[in-house]
């Protein structure tokens, strides 16, 4: 007996000395942190935790990349609202604080984390997994987390760079990198995202939504268009053409339809943010947010610019103060194509779908409007008696022809004679419509491709050809030659028109060092008179118009006037909270 | 090990050197009082150095000769000379302080309560067992100074205490003590009261730290009854009580709800002739008597206590001492009803404790326990709500017509508490407990003694909710009949959930006790584990046809399950040497190395070490003293400081975070994608983890002193300061990091207190005897670190540095605004200027505020956000008690009293707001009548306004913070044992009869109908209960 006790006595003892695994415990009904990613099918489950983060929107479901779009000169948003006050610049006043600014900070940083989550937490089921999956899985972590700082570093300069998950001790340890230091980590990043997806047998596009090996060296363009390393921007774009993999949609308006973006034609969507069909949230509220109140319900809050609609080219190719076929009293007639595939403006018929049906699919009732500015009279489509009815109230944009356009706070409109017609997608009720929104196409690439030839001086025929497949297709006259400014100004028109609305505006203002100057002045739009129109304003050697001439026979939309001179505004502030945190974080000058 | 071989070498020399050609003389020394072993008696053989002590068990030997004389002496006992005259001895020595001679159960161990250094409360059965609850954590209210017990509820199966030793640790972590059982980790509502030996409250750190990291908070052992002596004693305890509520609002009538609706609504419109009742309809009242057709007047609260709120409970324990076997066995029966329909709580407790001596040094013992208890409530609302809705509802809403026949209680939603309580189903919880513990205790040596046991604890509880519906009618005033209108709540549903719970616990421990001449060692060393499982399932549908079958199957729609699991675990290694010099000088050093599973294994953070160490002295022992010793016949100054941790923090796994999925993907916290247009589930971390997460930790230091006056009168005084650092706080961090900010180690507070408690104890005649304790304790807590976070919020509440936790924050009020110019001549209040058009904004009679602060901190003529203010908190100070225990000849008496001295309570919701609009339609209680009007300028209340249009009036404020101090009765117990003339012919050994009461009498200042020691009153609660018991103990 006594053995026994005294052998139990022991044995309790050893027991107790084997401490280390019993008191390992891990969570056992959720997914922890400490365990997760150690199969193929947590990695999947956790690359699309990290699609979730570049889910980028506002309030009000608008895609964060248009909000951005709205704060840039080809483009307005509602007065008073963040974007606005970051275009008004002085006048906004756009602060430190801004929500725009704040927001787009957050959410790239966002991606940032659950990218670096990603590619940390699943090195430990690297042995498990395919090596297939796994090469997919982390080139799509890296190249996710380089277009969050493709962002950081296009909207506030030098980022916060770390690659790893911190820890709470780490997290105000912080400082900002240089961006040239972050940009050759991302270059490697992107080279390897590249290598990785051809490992994977995966190279030209997965499925609609992901990114790939075009995105991978589509984006490493786009950042040496930034950081001004042409040589690097027409390698990385150039091997995106090489991979004869993608071409342009021939209906530029499939891009901004459902239907059409499902099919995608040649590819030329390489990376959308996409939406569900199979529920009812999130959805796509480009129409909301651009359709006239007086329409249906909507919000009337961002429109085109008169910047952006005399950008367009004559059909002839010329600009509109060159070219004889230009009529101020027709301003939008014998335009490039792509005018009405972007913007409704005076005479056009504009179909909304802005209630909804009773039964799917949610094609009528459709709002069929003549967008009329210059009476007090809306002219609408009766679907019973088919012929236009004329509607007195055309409050939303009549009535400011006698005072300022909505100088009032009712807001309805800030718009300045235009309306959006990119993304207008009639066949879905605008409420829920799932349309994706754009963030990479080809036409990019090949523009991207010719401007970083031309900035290096080696004007090719590929150059040409890549210009042109664009234009083509929006029956614009070819170009043939040309010297490198004329070149230079005609790329920087070329993606303003083609490229309008989908949110690469702003980093095009940024690289070309025409922010300041594009976003400085009087918030112009129609002439207030058709019968004594506003002639063609002149344009610079940037290709920014100047209307200091017509200013007088022109809309001022809320006698406001953007003032960026300073050159704080070449970047945006970083959000005072992250300064308050963290002692290491500078502040970008002038702010 | 090495260093344990050196000292036993070294005891054994000392031993042996003690040797001499004397013969071996042994004994036992016994207590007066009880026949007790009488241990640490100190033996010296008269006119020489040679001395010894005795063990545990009383017993010494000794080498002297045959006419030598041996001094004993010992505390608490008068010293005695005894002549050596054989080889055995047996003597008793007269106590003369029992209470210092008892042995009290302390961590891992025992100690005689004249050595113990640390903060010790040691209770036994006779303390608790004066007053007849249902669960063990309201006994101790009251009996310990430092410890603050706060009854919240007296809802049947739900009316245990929380319990805070010495002020409140955390802002996130648990704050609840360490409970003990046997040896197990329990809890105090888990165990029948008739199975409590003795409960030792373990308050500083000294006494605490061998715990480790569960030791913060405080520690209560909980030691159940083991058989004693010899041949069988069977005894039965039964009592049955009348609960009755202690307090409960007076409601307003019919016509006054109707009449002051119609002042609250002109007040409104400001126009004289306003109402919302017709003077037609209120002059009916007044002419015709309530018909339940169309003149409705009802008490709520009478129609809805209908429940018998008795409270029985049976006991038969069973105590066998044989040779070898010794059996203590327990049976328990238990069921309280509550106040309401379908509320009440019922618990088996079957307990059998044997021992057996399997050698002369070897005991095998055990703890079996079976616990089954049953939880009955209404299903669709707590009792709480469904009580508050009774308090709030008008008298003008119908109740029922008849069985099964409900009105829509004058609510649109027809929500009926009538209905929910007595028809729309129940919610049942049962809880199968079984625990099983084996302990072998072996002494190979007699200064060495080995423990070890290992105990499973499993526990299965079952959760059934069942909603079914109740008819809900309408009078039809054409038909003088009632109308079925509709059903509530209009849909049937039933979840069920089953868990599997287990622990286990393991422990093995070696106790050396050595004593050389007036040196006492006593060296404790071990180890133990713990490891807890859980497993739960749940599911529920919806659809149910019949109502009186409520399982699963029938269910049509809506099936949902789910099931969970998670594991914790604890291992720690422990140590305390006790060392006593002369019986003066005490030395106590305790040391526990632990880990646990709830912290990183990776970035090594599951292991810490927790020491302490305390040391005292009898002064009353030392030469220069004797001349006192008749004033003060003991006296001792004791110091203790150590170190704790608190591993109670709110995740299991809180260096881990989940990862979290949901369909919904919007840009803060969704996780899903949309490639292909079709949703894509994805997991992301939303919330930042932080592996490096640890305990919280403290430090406190005690002082204290013991004395005892006069043999009679003990007194105890205590000072302490409890520094607690690493307190969880979630700092909010820079947004870069795209996640939610984790908890991190960084708050501090401190709590600092002392408590005085005094005992007098008389034999004032043969017959009569007294026994009288006071106790009064203070404790202030202090927030005194929160980086990175300005403060934080939770409603009324508000956290910051300089101020104790969670104080009421709010405006301060100076009355109410007289006229129109009053208003114009103060502070604007909330933005709304005065005017006399407008029902917007301040009137006459409305609650006026100071205007003390502005945006950079000086008043503004602003009332807003700036001026608030702390503002009182709810946490007792000066707690008190007085218990007193008298007895004459067979009769005794307990009375026994609790107070608190300073203490406030914010009033909101349904008790303080007439009209009160959330959740329901509301009346006004019969205290809001006192309301101001141009002559009644001195109201309790403003200006009666209708629902939901109390303006700023019930805004937090100092108005609704009312003082929550109070003295109350808790008990009065009178007992009466038979004569043994009735005991013998009954032919049984003791019998006792009682009559006690609870809760008879409060003194307070809070408003009538609200009960002070339930706190932040909303109108929402479970009556505490006054109750009336007969009882009897019967012994065979």
């Amino acid at each position: 007996m006594k053995k026994i006790f005294t052998y139990s006595f022991l044995i309790l003892l050893v027991a107790l000395g084997g401490c280390d695994k019993f008191l390992d415990r891990q969570p056992l009904d959720s997914i922890s942190s400490e365990t997760f990613l150690a199969t193929e099918q947590e990695m999947e489950l956790g690359l699309n935790g990290v699609y979730a983060a570049s889910f980028w929107a506002l309030a009000n479901n608008t895609p964060l990349h248009f909000a951005i779009e709205s704060a840039t000169d080809l483009a307005i948003k509602r007065t008073g609202n963040s974007e606005d006050q970051v275009a008004m610049g002085d006048g906004g006043p756009f602060l430190v604080g801004n929500g725009l600014t704040s927001t787009a900070w957050s959410q790239a940083y966002k991606l940032v984390s659950r990218a670096n989550y990603l590619l940390d937490g699943m090195k430990k089921g690297q042995a498990a997994a395919a090596p297939k999956t796994y090469s997919r899985i982390r080139a799509e972590g890296l190249v996710l987390r380089a277009w969050a700082y493709y962002h950081l570093i296009g909207w506030f300069g030098d980022p916060i760079f770390y690659t790893k998950p911190l820890l709470p001790s780490e997290y105000e340890t912080l400082s900002r990198t240089p961006v040239a230091t972050a940009a050759q980590e991302l270059y490697k990043d992107l080279d390897e995202a590249a290598s990785l997806f051809d490992a994977a047998g995966a190279s030209p596009i997965i499925l609609y939504g992901r990114v790939n090996k075009g995105v991978a060296l589509g984006l490493k363009a786009k950042l040496a268009m930034l950081i001004k390393d042409n040589k690097t921007a027409a390698a990385a774009s150039k091997a995106v053409i090489d991979m004869n993999a993608y071409g342009l949609n021939p209906r530029y308006t499939d891009l901004f339809m459902l239907a059409g973006q499902r099919n995608n034609a040649n590819r030329e969507i390489l990376f959308a943010q996409t939406y569900p069909t199979d529920v009812l949230d999130p959805q796509n509220w480009l129409a909301v947010l651009t359709i006239p109140r007086q329409v249906g319900t909507s919000q009337s809050s961002h429109f085109p610019s008169q910047a952006l609609f005399d950008r367009y080219e004559m059909k002839d190719g010329k600009r509109i103060d060159q070219s004889a076929q230009y009529d101020p009293k027709n301003p939008s007639a014998n335009r490039d194509n792509r005018l009405k595939w972007t913007i409704y403006s005076q005479g056009d018929t504009m179909v909304h779908n802005t209630a909804k049906s009773p039964s799917l699919p949610y094609v009528q009732p459709k709002e069929r409007t003549i967008y009329n500015i210059y009476t007090n009279v809306r002219i609408k489509w009766n679907w019973s008696t088919n012929k236009y009815d004329n509607v007195a109230s055309n409050i939303d944009w009549i009535g400011f022809l006698n005072s300022p356009w909505f100088a009032g706070s009712t807001g309805s409109s800030g718009g300045v004679g235009y309306v959006w017609s990119k993304y207008i997608d009639s066949t879905q009720y605008s409420w829920e419509t799932k349309t994706g929104y754009i963030l990479m196409r080809y036409a990019d690439v090949l523009l991207t491709y010719a401007e970083a030839k031309i900035e290096l001086n080696e004007i090719d025929p590929t150059v040409f050809t890549a210009i042109n497949a664009v234009r083509a297709r929006a029956g614009q006259p070819a170009v043939t030659t040309g010297t490198q400014a004329a070149l230079r100004e005609l790329i920087r028109r070329e993606r303003a028109v083609e490229l309008a609305g989908e949110g690469v505006r702003l980093m095009d203002l940024r690289r070309w060092d025409i922010y300041n100057k594009a976003m400085t002045g009087p918030v112009v739009g129609v002439s207030l008179n058709l019968t004594d129109p506003a002639a063609a304003p002149s344009f610079d050697a940037d290709g920014v118009p100047n209307y200091t001439a017509t200013l007088a026979k022109r809309l001022k939309t809320r006698n406001q006037t953007r003032e960026n001179t300073n050159a704080k505004y070449k970047l945006w502030p970083i959000p005072q909270g992250e300064l308050d945190k963290n002692p290491n974080l500078k502040q970008n000058p002038g702010w | 090990m090495k260093k344990l071989t050196l000292i036993l070498t070294m005891l054994c020399t000392t031993w042996l050197l003690g040797f001499s050609q004397q013969s071996r003389i042994s004994g036992k020394v016994t207590s007066s009082e009880g026949g007790a072993p009488a241990e640490g008696v100190s033996v010296l053989v008269k006119g020489t150095k040679k001395g010894t002590r005795t063990n545990s068990a009383g017993e010494f030997t000794i080498n002297a000769s045959t006419g030598q004389t041996l001094v004993l002496s010992g505390i608490g006992f008068s010293s005695k000379e005894v002549l050596v005259n054989g080889n055995q001895l047996d003597i008793t020595l007269a106590s003369t302080s029992s209470s210092l001679n008892e042995v009290v159960v302390v961590g891992y161990g025992t100690q005689k309560k004249a050595n113990l250094t640390g903060s010790v409360v040691a209770l036994k059965q006779e303390d608790l067992l004066k007053r007849q609850v249902a669960t063990a954590s309201n006994l101790l209210q009251g009996l310990a100074p430092g410890v603050t017990v706060t009854q919240q509820s007296g809802r049947p199966g739900a009316d245990g205490a929380s319990i805070r030793i010495r002020g409140l640790s955390s802002i996130y972590a648990g704050q609840s003590p360490l409970i003990m059982v046997d040896g197990v980790v329990s809890s105090l509502d888990a165990i029948d009261p008739n199975a409590i030996e003795s409960i030792t409250i373990l308050k500083d750190a000294a006494s605490t730290a061998i715990y480790g990291t569960r030791a913060a908070n405080g520690v209560i052992l909980v030691k159940t009854i083991r058989a004693k002596g010899k041949g069988v004693k069977v005894s039965y305890n039964s009592f049955v009580s009348k609960q009755i509520a202690t307090a409960m609002p007076e409601r307003t009538t019919a016509i006054e709800h109707m009449e002051l609706s119609n002042v609250a609504e002109q007040n409104r419109t400001g126009s004289p002739t306003a109402f919302l009742f017709q003077q037609s309809l209120i002059d009916k009242y007044k002419t015709t008597k309530a018909n339940n057709l169309d003149v409705i007047d009802n008490d709520w609260v009478d129609l809805l206590f209908t429940n018998s709120a008795l409270m029985q409970n049976h006991n038969v324990t069973l105590n066998s001492g044989g040779e070898n076997t010794n059996v203590f066995t327990s049976v328990t029966y238990l069921d309280q009803q509550g106040l309401i329909p379908n509320n009440s709580y019922k618990r088996y407790d079957i307990r059998f404790n044997p021992d057996f001596k399997l050698r002369k040094n070897l005991t095998l013992s055990g703890v079996f326990n079976y616990n089954f208890s049953k939880n009955t409530s209404p299903s669709t609302s707590s009792p709480e709500f469904i009580i508050r809705q009774a308090i709030g509802l008008p008298a003008i809403g119908a109740a029922k017509f008849g069985p099964g026949m409900y009105g829509t209680a004058g609510q649109t939603n027809n929500r009926n508490p009538l209905a929910q309580a007595e028809a729309a189903g129940t919610s049942v919880s049962e809880n199968n407990s079984f625990l099983s513990k084996i302990a072998l205790n072996y002494k190979p040596i007699e200064s060495l003694e080995l423990e070890a046991y290992w105990s499973r604890e499993h526990w299965t509880p079952h959760g059934k909710t069942f909603t079914k519906n109740a008819d809900i009618y309408v009078p039809n005033l054409v038909t003088s009949a009632y109308d079925k209108i509709s059903q509530w709540p209009g849909s049937t549903s039933l979840g069920e959930s089953y868990s599997s719970n287990t622990r286990n616990t393991m422990l093995a421990q070696a106790t050396f006790t050595q004593n050389f001449g007036n040196h006492r060692l006593k060296l404790l060393a071990g180890g133990q584990s713990e490891e807890f499982l859980y497993e739960g399932i749940s599911a529920s549908r919806t659809g149910f046809n019949n109502p009186d079958q409520p399982y699963l199957n029938l269910g049509a729609a809506d099936r949902n399950n789910a099931g969970s699991a998670y594991q914790t675990a604890l291992a720690g290694f422990y140590a305390r040497l006790n060392y006593s010099f002369d019986d003066k000088y005490l030395l106590e050093v305790n040391g526990r190395y632990d880990g646990s599973s709830r912290f990183s294994q990776a970035l090594n953070k599951q292991w810490g070490f927790f020491p302490s160490a305390s040391a005292g002295w009898i002064f009353s022992k030392e030469k220069f003293f004797d001349g006192l010793s008749d004033l003060i016949s003991f006296g001792k100054i004791r110091a203790s400081y150590g170190l704790l941790g608190n591993q109670a923090l709110p995740e299991i796994y809180p260096f881990a975070v989940n990862y979290q999925t949901s369909t919904y993907s919007n840009p803060n916290n969704g996780t899903s994608t949309y490639l292909n247009n079709v949703t894509t589930l994805g997991y992301a971390l939303l919330d930042a983890p932080n592996p490096g997460i640890t305990w919280e930790n403290s430090a406190q230091m005690n002082v204290g002193v013991d004395l005892t006056v006069k043999r009679n009168l003990t007194l105890t005084f205590d000072y302490y300061k409890r520094t607690i650092s690493d307190i969880l706080l979630v700092r909010p961090i820079p947004s870069y990091i795209g996640l939610s900010a984790p908890f991190v180690n960084a708050g501090d507070m401190t709590n600092t207190g002392w408590e005085v408690s005094a005992n007098y104890k008389a034999n004032i005649s043969k017959k009569f005897k007294l026994d009288a304790t006071l106790m009064l304790s203070d404790v202030v807590n202090e927030v005194t670190a929160l980086p990175g976070v300005p403060y934080l919020d939770a409603g009324s509440e508000r956290s910051a540095v300089g101020q104790a936790l969670w104080s009421y924050f709010g405006y301060q009020s100076i009355g109410y605004f007289k006229d129109a110019s009053d208003i114009t001549s103060s502070p604007v209040q909330f933005g709304v200027p005065y005017s006399a058009t407008t029902a917007n904004g301040p009137k006459p009679g409305d609650v006026k505020y100071a205007d003390i602060g502005g945006p950079d901190g000086k008043p503004d003529g602003i009332i807003d956000a700036f001026d608030r203010t702390f503002i009182g908190n709810s946490f007792p100070r000066y707690e008190y008690s007085v218990n007193l225990n008298l007895s004459y000849a067979n009769f005794d008496l307990n009375l026994f009293g609790q107070g608190v001295g300073m203490r406030k309570n914010y009033l909101s919701g349904t008790g303080a707001i007439p009209f009160n609009s959330s959740d329901f339609v509301a009346s006004l209680l019969s205290i809001h009548k006192d309301y101001w009007t141009p002559t009644n300028t001195n109201a309790t209340f403003p200006r009666l306004l209708p629902s939901g249009s109390g303006g700023t009036n019930f805004v937090a404020s100092d108005k609704w913070i009312r003082s929550a101090a109070y003295f109350r009765i808790k008990n009065i117990n009178l007992g009466y044992r038979l004569p043994s003339s009735v005991i013998n012919r009954l032919k049984i050994t003791g019998a006792k009869v009682y009559v006690s009461g609870q809760n008879l009498l409060t003194f307070t200042d809070t408003w009538n109908g609200f009960d002070p020691e339930i706190n932040s009153q909303t109108g929402q609660f479970y009556p505490l209960m006054k109750t009336f018991t007969v009882g009897v103990n019967l012994n065979f």
